[in-house]
């Protein structure tokens, strides 16, 4: 296990834990002793970890290291084998018309004939419930994420004839489009250009900046010491967790990443590359 | 009535799917009105369109179900009537598709007649859903079945509808065929009277001929091997015995009955096995190469050779005392 | 010209045609869409021919094979879903093995209670032209009731045709859709049986939302276009079976074929014809520029 930097240490409501009358407000998100898998194959073993509300977490991890399952439990899509999840201080299973959800494109059918209007509007099909049509509000909610992910202009486009840039801001559109209080991404950043990510990693802060949880799951350290206010060192188990400066040394890195790694020191901190990563260098911390 | 039912049923219609076309609505309305429109025009017309009598000829128009019956229906009828049949002669019943050109003419039939014993069935609905409320309806063979007990095992002849193989039942076809050519036009009800008679006279005849030519026949060869079950009333009117491949009609032809009719044909050493001419049986052929017999024509129904109901008998006739001989 | 038109209307038998089979198409037009966007095509042939077993006992007891058919349908479709799930075998297989046991079973059964094959035939290929009131009251009942669950589904439907991890993120009960929308198809391709027959009715379902599909670009324009589709087949090709002679339920498919065809070829967006074009002017284009 970490040594450098347990849960623990940088759990800001430390203590008041069996005292909730003072805790002043509930975490965005709660995981304690979470186990979980697929049939008998674990995935997870023993995840605890909070997130306050308006902070960002980055999870990385190598490739099957269980970040997708890890935001998939969160969503309730990968039932926990023990453990408990709660979002915003109840159970994370009465919390689905809180959060919203960002898949890997890799997942998503391109080819099915609606627009990009419509897959924003999709974001606000559970509200609804069966039998309801989406009303005013809900088309306004969906104008309103398809401007702030810059894509209104594309709103009447088919999803099959957007660019790849463009197709991720279309699922985002989605998942803003519920106003979620936790919006959980998965791999955002993977494909994208310099200046793509600059966009999106602003598009974020203004997001937390109004107060919304960000869990984001990556192979971009960079990106997680530049943007991220908790970085998670996943590899089935949590390897360490806490702010970015104190996470991601050598140490946590290497047991994260096993021998898949290429170590970089500047300034005294430790920046780690796996080998198919995409990116051209390491940015200022 | 039907029109109110009709009304009221495509405008629920309309509006359940413009419901569901929120956006779309007017391209939806605009697809289902023209429908709407002719299927209300339809509707104002619908009881005119009976006729019974084609006018121009002064005949009562008679819808038969197949060729056979039909050929009887013409033998009685002769000039006062217009005989058709739903499936064409030649033409496999089993698998006929109806068009709606067989509706129309049933639609204005006077008379219709179907063969009944579960062999026209199929095409009941066709004629419940086209005959005009007040024709009169034959079943050919009502009253046969009940002669015969359900006994055989294998196939009884209760369970052969194709009754008019025997000439005698022919007959009972005919009476029941002249009785509905009398209540559907009482008028000429004694000139039916008499062409049916003499129709009748000569199929007592042909029965004679029939007799006549398979006695040529010597007993122990006197079996009948064909593909399915159709020529038992034959058989059993002339003392001779018959084997099917295939039991019942349904095609379904088992191990079983393929060794059973293979060790027939060669207990009994015969020459020839028959099939109707348009429905080759490939499992028959098969057995018959096996047992060096060889295929000769027989006819169920008419088509072919087999033009009328008597060329068809006499045809089978000669084809049985020919190739067995 | 008026009188082609009203000629055939004059006949209940092709009132009552044209009604079961344009309610046939309709249904068939709407969840067909699903069956293309889903690639359930074969779910539908499967439940369609598995569902002779269900006609073969209704049949024997003398009872309305439609009911029959139905009664075997629903569970057939569940069973489908349920194989694949639980035995973790891809749908087609599934499919392949409700599709030949239940056919089996019914010619199984066929064979024994009736020893006439034209039984068989009729529903095989249907009978349009004997269709009574009754059956006509039963399939709008049936239409009726399926087009309300869509209609009352349609977001959840939409959503997890699309995207069923994001649909079940969002709450949506994916579940319950993935195993309704089997039974839907299995209850239209019923409901169909009675104008095209069992062989003929995966035609109904796919032809007219495939020929949707390459006619318009967004998911409302492509249900009015097979709506359209289906419609227009049904009144053509029963026009044509009236005038030309020829089997009805057969007539309908050839011309939803004919229609397909011509989309294939002159759809603006996916037509063959402008795509040659298209590209023409491309090459043009780039050697050019």
């Amino acid at each position: 296990m970490a040594n450098t930097s347990t849960p623990a240490s940088v759990e800001v409501l430390d203590g008041d834990l069996d005292a909730p009358d003072k805790v002043l407000r509930p975490h965005a998100l709660d995981i304690r002793g979470l186990w979980t898998g697929y049939g008998r194959q674990q995935a997870l073993k023993d995840i605890t970890f909070q997130v306050d509300a308006g902070e960002v977490l980055g999870i990385i991890g190598p490739n099957g290291s269980g970040k997708t399952t890890l935001l998939k439990t969160i969503l309730g899509l990968v039932r926990p084998w023990q453990g408990s999840l709660s979002v915003l201080g109840m159970p994370a299973e009465e919390q689905r018309r809180v959060m919203g959800y960002m898949p890997q494109v890799e997942q998503v059918d391109w080819d099915f004939p609606v627009t990009v209007g419509d897959v924003a509007l999709m974001g606000r099909y559970a509200r609804r419930g069966p039998l309801r049509r989406t009303n005013k509000e809900d088309r306004e909610a969906a104008s309103r994420a398809l401007q702030q992910t810059g894509m209104y202009g594309q709103r009447d486009n088919l999803i099959g004839e957007l660019s790849g840039g463009q197709r991720r801001r279309a699922l985002l559109a989605r998942a803003l489009a519920n106003q979620p209080q936790l919006l959980l991404m998965d791999e955002p950043m993977a494909g994208l250009d310099a200046n793509a990510q600059h966009q999106l990693l602003d598009l974020l802060d203004d997001l937390r900046a109004g107060g919304t949880t960000i869990v984001l799951s990556t192979h971009d350290l960079s990106c997680v010491s530049a943007y991220c206010s908790y970085a998670a060192c996943l590899n089935k188990n949590l390897i360490a967790y806490g702010p970015p400066s104190q996470v991601l040394n050598e140490e946590v890195l290497s047991q994260t990443f096993g021998s898949h790694l290429l170590m970089v020191h500047l300034d005294g901190q430790a920046y780690a590359y796996q080998h198919h990563s995409h990116d051209d260098g390491p940015e200022d911390p | 009535m039907n029109l109110l039912i009709l009304g009221l049923f495509i405008a629920t219609l309309n509006k359940i799917t413009s419901r569901y076309l929120a956006r779309v609505p007017k391209t939806l309305t605009l697809t289902c009105l023209p429908a709407a429109v002719l299927l209300l025009a339809g509707c104002s017309g619908a009881q005119a369109a009976s006729v019974a009598r084609d006018e121009n000829r002064d005949a009562i128009l008679v819808a038969a179900t197949i060729p056979v019956l039909a050929d009887l229906a013409r033998n009685v009828g002769g000039s006062l009537v217009e005989v058709s049949s739903a499936v064409p002669p030649g033409v496999d019943a089993h698998s006929y598709q109806t068009t709606p050109s067989n509706s129309v003419t049933i639609s204005r039939a006077a008379l219709t007649i179907s063969n009944g014993s579960g062999l026209d069935d199929f095409l009941l609905p066709i004629f419940q859903s086209a005959r005009p409320g007040g024709a009169v309806h034959v079943v050919a063979s009502d009253g046969l079945e009940s002669q015969f007990p359900a006994s055989e095992p294998v196939i009884s002849l209760g369970a052969d509808p194709h009754f008019w193989q025997n000439p005698i039942f022919a007959i009972h076809y005919v009476e029941q065929i002249r009785d509905g050519l009398i209540q559907a036009d009482p008028g000429n009800a004694a000139r039916y009277e008499k062409q049916a008679q003499r129709y009748i006279a000569s199929l007592r005849q042909l029965d004679e001929n029939i007799a006549g030519l398979l006695d040529q026949v010597p007993p122990n060869r006197r079996i009948l091997v064909t593909h399915h079950q159709a020529f038992s009333h034959l058989a059993a009117r002339y003392g001779w015995q018959t084997m099917a491949l295939a039991p019942g009609d349904a095609g379904s032809v088992t191990p079983e009955s393929i060794l059973q009719v293979s060790q027939k044909i060669k207990d009994a050493g015969l020459s020839s096995v028959f099939v109707e001419p348009r429905f080759r049986s490939s499992a028959l052929d098969q057995v018959a190469r096996d047992a060096r017999a060889k295929v000769s024509a027989i006819y169920a129904g008419l088509g072919g050779e087999a033009t009328t109901y008597v060329e068809m008998m006499q045809f089978n006739a000669r084809s049985l005392a020919d190739n067995l001989r | 010209m008026l009188d082609t038109v009203i000629e055939p209307l004059e006949f209940a038998f092709m009132q009552r045609a044209l009604l079961a089979a344009g309610l046939a198409g309709l249904v068939c037009a709407v969840v067909g869409i699903f069956v293309v966007l889903k690639g359930m095509a074969f779910m539908g042939d499967a439940v369609a021919h598995s569902s002779l077993a269900g006609m073969s006992v209704a049949y024997f007891f003398g009872g309305n094979v439609f009911w029959g058919a139905l009664a075997w349908a629903v569970p057939a479709s569940l069973a489908i879903t349920l194989i694949s799930r639980r035995a973790n075998l891809r749908l087609d297989t599934a499919i392949g093995i409700i599709f030949a046991s239940g056919f089996a079973v019914g010619i199984i059964l066929m064979s024994r209670v009736s020893n006439y094959t034209a039984d068989l035939f009729g529903l095989l290929f249907g009978n349009l032209l004997g269709v009574s009131w009754s059956d006509v009251i039963l399939i709008s009942v049936i239409a009726g009731v399926v087009l309300l669950i869509v209609t009352a589904l349609y977001k959840e439907l939409l959503f997890t045709s699309y995207d069923s991890t994001m649909s079940a993120a969002s709450g949506i009960p994916v579940r319950l859709v993935e195993y309704l929308l089997p039974v839907l198809v299995g209850v239209t391709t019923v409901a169909s049986l009675k104008a095209v027959g069992i062989v003929l009715v995966l035609a109904l379902l796919v032809t007219p939302a495939a020929t949707a599909t390459l006619l318009a670009r967004r998911l409302p324009g492509i249900i009015a276009y097979s709506i359209t589709v289906a419609l227009a087949a049904t009144v053509a090709g029963l026009y044509l079976s009236f005038y030309a002679g020829l089997p009805s339920g057969p007539s309908i498919v050839v011309v939803a074929t004919g229609f397909f065809l011509l989309a294939l070829l002159f759809s603006p967006s996916k037509g063959v014809l402008w795509r040659g074009r298209r590209e023409r002017l491309a090459a043009v284009e780039e050697t050019v520029g």
